[in-house]
């Protein structure tokens, strides 16, 4: 007469919906693994790994060197150019040893040592010649600040891949096809006329021979001794 | 006066009424069991899935507090006057003695050479030129370590803020898809349950029986007291 009174309507349905549940949750830890071992990975590709240095540096310090090697060589060649058109324009102008010869090459400059108090010294780049060393400098930065953005943004590319395919293996391969892509060598671009157009003694020179000029009419040929030799206005 | 058939019926009906009831009750109980284990699993879901947020929330909230930190004003000046010597160091570097005097610029080469006022000249002209281009540098590196240059504020703000970003990003995928996992087990039911068909079958026949067994003595009664 007795026995349960209770029978369950959804007991298997209920255990299904738990087993999901669990597979859920195994399903999503799996991933959070594969994600935080994808991005680990493309850290390494882009970052190093624990105690190594950057993987770019390099392709960095050959940038840098690249480019100050171009630009150096660039720069001496004007340079060098530049001071012998100063010496032939001062030498033609009759003002060699002058002091307009010598503001010339201040102007055109070079480099100076200057002593610190530590002994050291600080190497001073004046003139033309140092304005064109800072732009070189800038040029470089600009350069190597430029490569630092394109590293960042393969790395960002590898990262989205990640996120779409949930695969570190696959993500870190995109990272190394991404970061091989990067040039190891800079573009180098002619920074252009580094030393403004020498223009020497044209006035003195000019006025030279007008004075020249003047001279000769005003004796008229004759010597300045005799006389009638200097004309006047009366005459 | 005391009918053994009704007595029998009444005893059917009590005993129907008790196995309806301690069905009803079996019933009642075992939900109840169930309520309170559901009760306790969704209670441990929550939880875990809270402690997941939370671990997630708060990775995410130390890069994020590490950036603001490093991008406050005493940092970023710290960056900037970092950047800025490292400019001047670049612009200006450091030799040894035994470098600085064994290279000649051409501009010393011919110091010395000339002599009285045009040697002063040349000399007082070197050493304005000379400060105006330390000057120039300095200026130039402060205002590159303020913009443009390689680490100067511009590069260094988005540099940190791209760091935290990734942190950001990647906790919040992961929260994300841990809601969607604790959405599975949030919707699993409780089970229900209902009277056994079988009991609720005794319970009727007593139940019927005891009618019957009412109505027979009812009816023996009756003939009884006629005759």
């Amino acid at each position: 007469m007795g026995g349960k009174g209770a029978k369950s309507q959804n007991s298997q349905m209920v255990n299904f919906e738990m087993e999901q549940a669990a597979k859920a949750e195994q399903k999503e830890a799996d991933r959070k693994y594969r994600l935080e071992q994808g991005m680990a990975n493309i850290k390494s590709v882009f970052h190093g790994g624990p105690g190594q240095g950057d993987p770019f540096a390099p392709i960095k310090e050959n940038y840098k060197t690249n480019l100050t090697e171009l630009h150096n060589a660039n720069l001496n060649d004007t340079y060098n150019k530049a001071l012998d058109e100063a010496l032939f324009a001062t030498a033609r102008a009759g003002q060699r040893g002058s002091t307009t010869s010598r503001d010339i090459m201040a102007d055109i400059g070079g480099r100076k040592y200057e002593q610190q108090s530590d002994g050291t010294y600080k190497a001073i780049d004046y003139g033309q010649y140092g304005q064109a060393k800072n732009k070189i400098t800038s040029d470089i930065d600009k350069s190597l600040g430029d490569l630092n953005t394109q590293i960042q943004s393969a790395e960002d590319a590898s990262e989205n891949q990640l996120y779409m395919t949930e695969d570190p293996a696959i993500a870190q391969n995109e990272a190394a096809k991404l970061a091989g892509q990067i040039p190891a060598v800079p573009q180098y671009n002619s920074l252009g006329d580094l030393f403004k157009p020498l223009v020497v003694g044209a006035t003195g020179f000019y006025s030279g021979y007008q004075g020249q000029n003047d001279f000769n009419q005003a004796f008229s040929g004759k010597s300045p001794l005799s006389k009638g030799s200097i004309k006047t206005s009366s005459g | 006066m005391c009918d053994p058939v009704g007595m029998i019926g009444l005893a059917f009906s009590i005993g129907s009424a008790v196995m309806q009831y301690q069905a009803q009750q079996d019933v009642m109980n075992k939900q109840q069991q169930a309520n309170n284990e559901w009760l306790s699993y969704q209670r441990m879901k929550a939880r875990q899935s809270d402690a997941n947020q939370e671990a997630a929330r708060s990775k995410a909230d130390v890069a994020r507090a590490n950036t603001v930190s490093e991008l406050n004003a005493k940092n970023q000046q710290e960056g900037q006057e970092t950047e800025q010597k490292r400019l001047e160091d670049e612009m200006m570097p450091t030799v040894d003695a035994p470098t600085a005097t064994s290279q000649q610029s051409i501009g010393d080469q011919i110091l010395g050479k000339a002599g009285g006022r045009i040697e002063q000249h040349y000399a007082d002209a070197l050493t304005s030129a000379t400060r105006d281009a330390r000057q120039r540098m300095q200026n130039l590196a402060a205002i590159a370590s303020t913009t443009g240059s390689q680490f100067g504020l511009a590069n260094r703000a988005n540099s940190l803020l791209g760091e935290s970003q990734d942190v950001l990003k990647l906790q919040g995928n992961i929260r994300q898809g841990d809601l969607v996992a604790y959405g599975v087990a949030k919707a699993v039911e409780p089970i229900k349950y209902s009277i056994n068909p079988a009991a609720g079958m005794y319970g009727g026949i007593a139940s019927a029986a005891g009618g019957f067994a009412s109505k027979l003595g009812a009816a023996a009664a009756g003939g009884s007291q006629s005759s």
